[in-house]
């Protein structure tokens, strides 16, 4: 591959990472604090650059922001808001094609990369404050979108259920808080906030894409040397969530058509690849024990699928159910469990899991986000570890690997959404 | 076997259309330095052609709704294996979809695409229905219309096109109802697949890691050459009106959803896409971010970061839309009608139109960036009957000129309606 990885430390907790291919035409820069999850900031956080991305010290007004980035070609600049194991990535990233792809060779890559750092380091302030129009939009946008988490079915199925899978753990938070946390928001808890990201937090730059962005590069080297910076500790994100010792089990009731369960299994296991291809050949591909015994065969669930939270040590399933099939679906997805404990699987499912699973880590090389997102997982495990590095550890994991791992997840939370009104089938 | 080569220098990509012997053609785009494989194999059948007539039938049939995404779902059942087992050992990454207008089977790969294409062209032409599997699948695609009806934003656009459009199926659910699909039998299933898959109606779209010669040898392999059905699809006659201009529906939310549209005359061919590039330039320069009215709406808190701009078309339809979450979306539709009045009173700026243009432009060049888009672009395009880069020469020669028309002839209060989901 023509890739070029270069991961640089510019001291107090500050690191540059650079991902060059030249096939790509397009790059992309992103600045992501990473700080501690609590209850108490994670919503300001969230907030915080929503109201950093709208508008700057140079460019205070966000018709004007959007219309020059507009006139870049098309360039943009996003928020980024992740959850990372008990930590929360925010942040703001600029995406802009190449300079080499503008019309007029016109070099768009320093603009762009200027306003994101204008708008990260140099916010608009009115006697200190944020613009009070922009704030108090920003707060009731954030209101919005903690009312309107119940449009997404499944998204809130999950959402609740993570509350009670990591009960009294960072990772239960949810990034947007609840309405009650986002009405008491306040303009000092931002600015508190931002000072404390900027001081304190473990900031990740990468610049990722076609490259030929050296000048861009040099503004990101001035802009955070002149930072006013604590010099924060290494991060740990693995944290494996304790298991309960009984199986929490939470059923609550909504208007829906279909039900939803989230069956969450936790386990100390250490070795994450390991991990993933036991979760996906449970329930990660199309050729999945769920999915091909739950759903195809049984036809018990719409969806059911299984995915893993490598920093929590923690497996989700969730399953969108016909209510009169919940407790039957419920057995079916243990039993599938219960068989690759056991070594109920060929040795073909396992290489072709083991073949899907390389492929899809492989495509990362092919979109620009993916090759970021790729490389940005490995930095928060402390690797480096090039998907074919990776793909070479995956073909020599053996099926007692496997069943050891399988072992090893316990049931530790069932959360179901039951539609309203409907019983559940007495068979 | 006719080979053409289709070149952009704007953008700096060719690509290779192949019209092979069997009546299927072949759009072969290949990506360097990429190491995935995208495919495409695709029929131009969609949702909403559910009446149709071949040279071997005497009169138009109609058939029941869902039947197009009915049998994606159903193709992927051999007579001996289910399609995923064999992907499963290429390692490929298979999927489906149907559209109003399409159904596309595709798959994405780092290793053995070779394979992979030789699976997917093979079990598209390898249908196999029971009463048994008929039944199965009956269950499968209600509970995804359940789920699917769990959707307020689905149930909101839905109703608008309901709202909008009289007679036209495109108002019906791509899966249909679950009466609907109750009426489908293996003969029903058998007749539209020979109906629709047929290569003549078909395209195959590989992108990324590819070489030429090796998807013409799979091809010259594979496909079973057909004669040309002369097929022909009919839709109720439409008139220009919208059904009704205000449509709500009670649901639980957290905040009122909206769609509005404009019911436009339809385009095809060429004219499709023109026409869909230059609304598309005159609905963001009306109500995109960088426009006066969206800082309006924004300001004053009827609009936030959901909303959305598209343009809407299909065989027969033609709509610009705006959607996204408001607390008073009937407010929302009051300034945007008053908007588009005063933007064909006193016109739009010149470095407007020159900044969207740019921005549209720099959306064609990220688009050659990722092997998957390039590959539906391809199928998309050719359906459309144009290629891949025409909408790049279309932006490179419209004028502000071209857009106060669009304003003019498009945006008719008269055909407006709005679609609303609140508790």
């Amino acid at each position: 591959m023509a890739v070029y990885y270069n991961r640089e430390d510019l001291g107090r907790g500050i690191f540059l990472t650079k991902i060059y291919d030249r096939k790509f035409k397009s790059n992309c820069v992103k600045f992501a604090f990473i700080t501690p999850l609590s209850e108490r900031t994670a919503c300001v956080n969230t907030m915080l650059q929503t109201l950093l991305v709208t508008s700057n010290a140079e460019i205070p007004s966000r018709t004007k922001l959007t219309t020059a980035l507009s006139g870049l070609y098309g360039s943009s600049i996003g928020t980024n808001c992740s959850l990372i194991g008990d930590y929360q990535s925010v942040g703001l990233s600029a995406s802009f094609i190449g300079d080499n792809y503008t019309i007029d060779g016109e070099k768009i890559s320093v603009k762009v990369v200027r306003q994101l750092l204008n708008c990260l380091f140099k916010p608009h302030l009115i006697d200190g404050y944020f613009s009070e129009k922009y704030f108090n939009l920003r707060k009731q946008e954030l209101i919005d979108a903690n009312v309107a988490t119940i449009n997404d079915k499944r998204g809130y199925a999950l959402l609740q259920a993570k509350k009670i899978i990591f009960e009294n753990e960072p990772a239960g938070v949810s990034s947007i808080g609840t309405v009650e946390l986002a009405e008491k928001i306040t303009q000092e808890d931002l600015l508190r906030q931002y000072d404390d990201l900027i001081r304190n937090a473990n900031i990740e730059i990468t610049v990722c894409g076609g490259g030929n962005t050296s000048e861009a590069e040099e503004l990101i080297r001035d802009a955070v040397k002149k930072l006013d910076r604590n010099a924060p500790g290494k991060i740990e994100y693995r944290s494996n969530s304790p298991v309960k010792a009984q199986v929490n089990v939470t059923e609550t009731e909504m208007k829906v058509n279909q039900s939803k369960m989230v069956m969450a299994f936790k386990s100390s296991c250490e070795d994450i690849y390991t991990a993933k291809l036991f979760v996906l050949l449970l329930g990660g591909t199309p050729f999945s024990k769920l999915f091909s015994n739950v759903r195809e065969k049984l036809s018990l669930c719409y969806y059911c699928s299984a995915s893993y939270y490598d920093r929590k040590g923690t497996m989700l399933i969730d399953s969108g159910v016909e209510t009169a099939n919940i407790q039957k679906a419920k057995d079916a997805i243990l039993e599938q469990v219960k068989a690759l404990c056991e070594g109920d699987f060929t040795d073909e499912e396992l290489d072709n899991t083991k073949k899907y699973l390389c492929g899809g880590f492989k495509s990362n090389y092919d979109s620009v986000y993916d090759m970021l997102g790729w490389f940005t997982a490995q930095n928060t495990r402390g690797t480096s570890y090039t998907p074919e590095q990776v793909n070479e550890m995956i073909m020599k994991i053996t099926r007692e690997q496997i069943i050891d791992c399988a072992k090893s997840f316990v049931l530790d939370t069932v959360y179901v959404i039951k539609a309203e009104g409907e019983e559940e089938s007495d068979e | 076997m006719n080979k053409e080569r289709i070149c952009n220098s704007r953008l700096g990509e060719s690509y290779t259309v192949v019209h092979h012997p069997s009546g299927l053609d072949v759009l072969i785009w290949k990506m360097d330095g990429f190491s995935t494989t995208e495919a495409v194999f695709a029929t131009k059948y969609g949702s909403i052609n559910n009446c149709f007539k071949t040279k071997d039938s005497e009169d138009y049939i109609t058939v029941p709704q869902g039947i197009a995404h009915f049998l994606e779902h159903k193709l992927f059942e051999n007579e001996d294996t289910d399609v995923f087992d064999l992907y499963a050992k290429t390692g490929a990454n298979a999927n489906a979809f149907t559209s109003f207008d399409e159904t596309a089977y595709t798959f994405s790969c780092s290793d053995n695409w070779e394979q992979s294409l030789e699976i997917l062209l093979d079990f598209v032409q390898k249908p196999y229905f029971t009463e048994q599997s008929v039944a199965k699948e009956q269950g499968i695609i209600g509970q995804e219309i359940k789920m699917c009806a769990d959707s307020p934003e689905r149930q909101c656009f839905y109703n608008l096109l309901r709202a909008m459009y009289v007679n036209h199926p495109i108002k019906i659910d791509i899966a249909g109802t679950v009466e609907s699909i109750s009426e489908i039998t293996p003969e029903l299933l058998y007749q539209c697949y020979n109906t629709f898959y047929n290569l003549h109606n078909m395209v195959l779209a590989v992108a990324g890691n590819v070489d030429e010669d090796k998807v013409i040898e799979i091809c010259d392999r594979t496909l079973r050459p057909c004669e040309n059905p002369n097929l022909e699809t009919r839709f109720p006659e439409e008139p220009e009106y919208v059904a009704q201009k205000r449509i709500f529906q009670s649901f639980p939310v957290g905040l009122p959803l909206f769609n509005i549209g404009f019911k436009c005359k339809p385009y095809e061919g060429r004219e499709l896409v023109r026409m869909a590039c230059i609304t598309s330039v005159t609905l963001h320069m009306l109500v995109g971010s960088t426009s006066r009215l969206y800082k309006q709406l924004f300001d004053d808190g009827l609009i936030n970061s959901q909303f959305g701009v598209e343009v809407f078309a299909s065989d027969g339809v033609f709509a610009p839309l705006i959607s996204g979450e408001s607390h008073d979306p009937d407010e929302l539709f009051r300034r945007y009608l008053a908007e588009i009045d005063r933007l064909k009173a006193e016109g739009f700026g010149p470095k407007q139109f020159e900044v969207i243009k740019k921005m549209n432009f720099g959306e064609l060049v990220r688009s050659a960036n990722n092997a998957e888009r390039a590959a539906d672009y391809l199928a998309e395009s050719y359906f459309m009957g144009t290629d891949a880069f025409y909408e790049s020469e279309v932006l490179a020669s419209m004028t502000i000129e071209d857009c106060r028309q669009a304003l003019e002839t498009l945006f008719d209060k008269e055909k407006a309606a709005i679609s609303i989901v609140d508790n």
